[in-house]
């Protein structure tokens, strides 16, 4: 008995030992040289549009500062508030939505404010100018329809169409937020681009109430252009550097948009409250306003450039597919992203609460 | 927490050098803190203090508050997510589990080979991310996707597409889906253990196949279908993505409220709120599930 | 028995019942696998057009092979430490009565029922202060978090079937509760104590949103790479992922079986 008393307590010491070597082996990450150039950390959307704010952007600071641009791709509000809030900051440069940057003390909290003194402006509009962020990227949100279902000469030319199922049956898509949807809905009953804010929610939720059986509210932006082309949906609320994305890939995709009343929204670059690089990344936010740089990120994804100058820099063809380039025509919603950043709470609530009344 | 052996032979020594005297009393004084220090140690530290930090936000603003419990009293909406929640975590697991028994039976019963073959169809779904689950379960729920295709143009069993998308249908769909492996697989572990020759026993007796099953093996499941069924429900509860993604206009749950207000609006103090909403109803109810389950073996014995 | 049984017929029903399960398990694979080999760049059924390049794109990728790599070292750690973790507290679950038991038994399940969302934020605050951010433990622990549930469930299950009289017995004949435990119940509760591990990997290996939280640009796991892509574009490099790891599942549990064909043949000759 003593023989096998030890026998097992030997066998189970070895056992742990072995799990315990295993896993201190799998705990052990490869060590990576210590970086003898300084690096600041971009946070962004990812996908190509990152890709391409790599090629045309970071890779010539580095060429340029000698300053390395680590870029992640995925900012997240949450994320940053965490970091602000533990005091160990990862992210020295983010690419904001407008609603994260308002003006207002709030926001101080979040971003640090920017030393303009450090950053040219010039050819940038004053309205995209703020005190803790400066715009980068414009995008328009617009309405997609299928080709199959409204060919040409019958195709839809304003939201008032979207909510007119007789005229243009056919299922409809929309992001499954308020935003968007209220402005869509109050431009469908002919309120004036200047009259729109402050929202009047009540009549733009009404107008939705003529339509809410026949809507699939879908939660993330690359579902829209896969139901529409499938013909799932008739008609949607989609990105347009998507459909646009969508059709130079498949050039038969029955799918096109409408310019007419699309909301155009504005990305801005912020440096999270408490960033350790602050100089480098003021730095990298003016060599993303040069309106050279912003003209060839523009040509490659269909984005819009925050910097005017950039307009002079494009042929006409290019300008046609850029939102910036529509809102200069007047075609285009403003998305008003300080309204929405006060309202955006208790309208979350009125939506959820609108969408579970039958 | 004083723990108690339950009754039973104790051991006794006999023979043996000091060695093993002092193994044994090191193993009876601390053998059962071994057990559960390191799990309760690490649920302590690693998830009760962050999310007891969260939680914390619930209350503060940031001075102490109840006001996001007021305005969570104030609507009757957020009762009616909670229930709608509840509704779609009891259908899931009534479909998952009719499902998954069978299934689990069959891996008990099947030669290796099979068993080998089932198991790579369960863990198939494994390799796909939630995402990719999600977005391929729409290709082949939608109007003109596979099933319909098949149903209407290829078999002709239905005259028009069945909605099985954006509605309740689909969100049940998708998280059997995703549920169906896991409660296999936990029933699977429960069912292997036990002892097939009582079943052999009792139709050597005389009882047909289906007499024996239902007489001997269903009873002696039980605690593991119970077991099974807790976690299926429990897991149903936490699920957002699936509701979000395949459901429709009102199939809201408190998770994606959750993920709205903490990741969206960032108004942590409110999401907070409703976290601790759905953990205090799901708390309670597990609180007592284990206590009546106590009751039960207890009068079995 | 078998001439003129009368449930005969019955003896295929679980088996229809569970070919049915399956079919629909694999269901949404029918889809996935051939978007892998699509040529275009959108989730479309059918595919339009075939090509490889997803593949190309998949095993060119530095960030998609690093990533592969991170998720199977990480699984095979939580899988460990959550099987680890849980056998304990099953086993405690099962022998002990204490005050505050069934409290704590529903607090175990509490990771699974607090949103994820919450459990990710927290512990990224928690990480930030102690520099645990962005690492491999810290997701190791992240994901042990929501695994360590699962395998006490499981291997509670396993331990609940088991008669208590065999290792009273075996304690009654002389052994020490230790010698009973492992020479008795463990071998009985080893599909639990499997399951519990096939879990932890599985569960690991799934899960994003606290990996979204936890880790950083070169602890990035395999989902979070997905969840990343997804979140701007459909890019069928996401099929392609899924279909590798089907083929790589089917070719181990091949070599499983051949390995157990081969271990019974040598184990009937020493026998």
């Amino acid at each position: 008995m003593t023989i096998w008393r030890k026998k097992t307590w030997r066998t189970t010491l070895h056992a742990g030992l072995a799990a315990a070597a295993l896993a201190a082996t799998l705990t052990l990450m490869p060590q990576h040289a210590a970086a003898q150039q300084e690096t600041i950390v971009f946070s962004g959307w990812g996908g190509t549009w990152q890709a391409a704010e790599k090629k045309y952007y970071f890779e010539s600071f580095e060429k340029a500062t000698g300053i390395k641009v680590i870029d992640v791709p995925d900012v997240n509000l949450s994320k940053i508030k965490a970091m602000v809030a533990s005091g160990n900051v990862e992210w020295d440069l983010v690419q904001a939505i407008g609603m994260w940057v308002p003006e207002k003390p709030a926001t101080d909290q979040l971003f640090e404010a920017l030393d303009y003194s450090r950053i040219k402006t010039d050819g940038v509009p004053k309205e995209l100018i703020r005190r803790n962020g400066v715009a980068t990227a414009t995008f328009a949100q617009v309405l997609a329809y299928n080709t199959d279902a409204f060919p040409k000469g019958k195709a839809p030319t304003s939201w008032t169409d979207f909510f007119d199922l007789k005229k243009f049956p056919g299922k409809r898509g929309f992001l499954n937020q308020p935003r968007y949807a209220l402005e869509a809905s109050l431009a469908a009953e002919g309120v004036a681009k200047k009259d729109l804010y402050p929202i009047t929610v009540d009549r733009a939720l009404k107008k939705w109430d003529t339509i809410k059986n026949d809507v699939v509210f879908w939660e993330q932006w690359p579902q829209a252009p896969g139901l529409l082309a499938s013909g799932e949906l008739a008609m949607t609320l989609s990105s347009q550097a998507r459909i646009g994305g969508l059709l130079q890939q498949e050039k038969e995709a029955p799918v096109a948009f409408i310019w007419n009343q699309g909301i155009m929204t504005v990305d801005f670059l912020a440096i999270p409250k408490g960033s350790k690089h602050k100089e480098a990344a003021q730095k990298l936010i003016a060599w993303m306003l040069d309106p050279a740089r912003q003209a060839e990120y523009a040509k490659a994804t269909a984005v819009g450039p925050s910097n005017t100058k950039a307009f002079d820099l494009l042929d006409e063809k290019t300008k046609e597919t850029l939102p910036s380039y529509h809102f200069t025509k007047d075609e285009l919603i403003v998305f008003n992203d300080l309204w929405w950043s006060d309202n955006l709470d208790p309208l979350t609530e009125i939506w959820n609460k609108w969408k579970l009344a039958k | 927490m004083i723990l108690v052996r339950k009754p039973g032979p104790t051991f006794r020594d006999h023979a043996g050098d000091v060695r093993e005297q002092t193994f044994d009393r090191l193993l009876t004084r601390f053998g059962p803190v071994a057990l559960w220090l390191p799990g309760v140690a690490f649920m302590v530290a690693f998830f009760l203090l962050p999310v007891g930090w969260i939680v914390a936000q619930s209350v503060l603003d940031p001075g102490f508050t109840l006001k996001f419990y007021e305005r969570l009293a104030a609507a009757p909406e957020y009762a009616l997510v909670l229930w709608i929640s509840i509704k779609i975590g009891l259908i899931s697991t009534l479909f998952t589990m009719l499902a998954a028994y069978p299934v689990a039976y069959l891996l008990v019963i099947a030669q290796p080979t099979a068993r080998a073959i089932m198991m790579a169809c369960i863990l198939l779904p494994f390799w796909t991310n939630i995402l990719v689950r999600c977005y391929a379960w729409m290709l082949v729920l939608q109007t003109k996707g596979l099933v319909n295709t098949a149903l209407v143009d290829w078999f002709g069993v239905v005259g028009s597409p069945l909605p099985l998308l954006f509605n309740l249908t689909g969100v049940i769909i998708g998280m059997v889906h995703y549920l169906l492996p896991i409660a296999i697989l936990t029933l699977y572990a429960g069912l292997k253990t036990i002892d097939l020759r009582l079943v052999r026993a009792a139709q050597g007796l005389g009882a047909n196949p289906v007499r024996a099953f239902l007489a001997v093996f269903l009873p002696l499941s039980l605690p593991t279908l119970r077991a099974t069924t807790m976690l299926v429900f429990v897991l149903s509860l936490g699920f957002y993505v699936t509701p979000a993604l395949l459901g429709g206009r009102t199939e809201i749950t408190v998770a994606m409220l959750v993920s709205t207000y903490f990741s969206d609006v960032l108004n942590w103090g409110f999401g907070a709120a409703l976290a601790v909403l759905l953990l205090a109803v799901t708390l309670v109810g597990l609180t007592i599930y284990f206590a009546l389950e106590r009751n039960r073996t207890r009068v079995a014995a | 028995m078998s001439r003129g049984d009368p449930f005969a017929a019955t003896r295929w029903v679980p088996w229809v019942l569970g070919a049915l399960v399956l079919v629909f398990l694999a269901l949404p694979l029918f889809v996935v696998i051939p978007t892998a080999f699509s040529a275009s760049s959108l989730l479309r059924f059918p595919p339009r057009g075939w090509s490889l390049r997803w593949f190309h794109e998949y095993f060119a990728s530095d960030p998609w092979m690093r990533a592969t790599l991170v998720s199977v070292k990480a699984g095979i750690a939580v899988s460990l430490l959550s099987t680890l973790l849980g056998l304990g507290l099953a086993i405690t679950f099962d022998r002990f009565t204490f005050r505050g038991r069934n409290i704590l038994r529903a607090l175990v399940m509490a990771p699974l029922m607090v949103p994820v969302v919450i459990i990710g934020v927290g512990l990224y605050v928690v990480f930030l202060r102690v520099g645990l951010n962005g690492s491999f433990l810290g997701l190791v622990i992240g994901h042990t978090v929501v695994t360590f549930p699962y395998a006490t469930v499981v291997i509670g299950a396993s331990l609940a079937e088991v008669d208590k009289r065999l290792e009273q017995a075996a304690i009654g004949l002389g052994a020490n509760p230790v010698r009973a435990f492992s020479e008795v119940t463990l071998p009985l509760i080893a599909p639990g104590i499997a399951i519990s591990a096939l879990f932890g990997f599985l569960v690991s290996f799934d899960e994003v949103v606290i990996a979204i939280f936890v880790t950083g640009p070169q602890t990035a796991t395999l989902p979070r790479q997905i969840w990343d892509g997804i979140r701007f574009d459909l890019n069928p490099t996401i099929a392609a992922v899924a279909t590798l790891l089907i083929a790589l599942s089917a070719v181990v549990l091949l070599l499983g079986e051949v390995l157990r064909r081969a271990l019974r043949r040598t184990g009937d000759a020493a026998a």
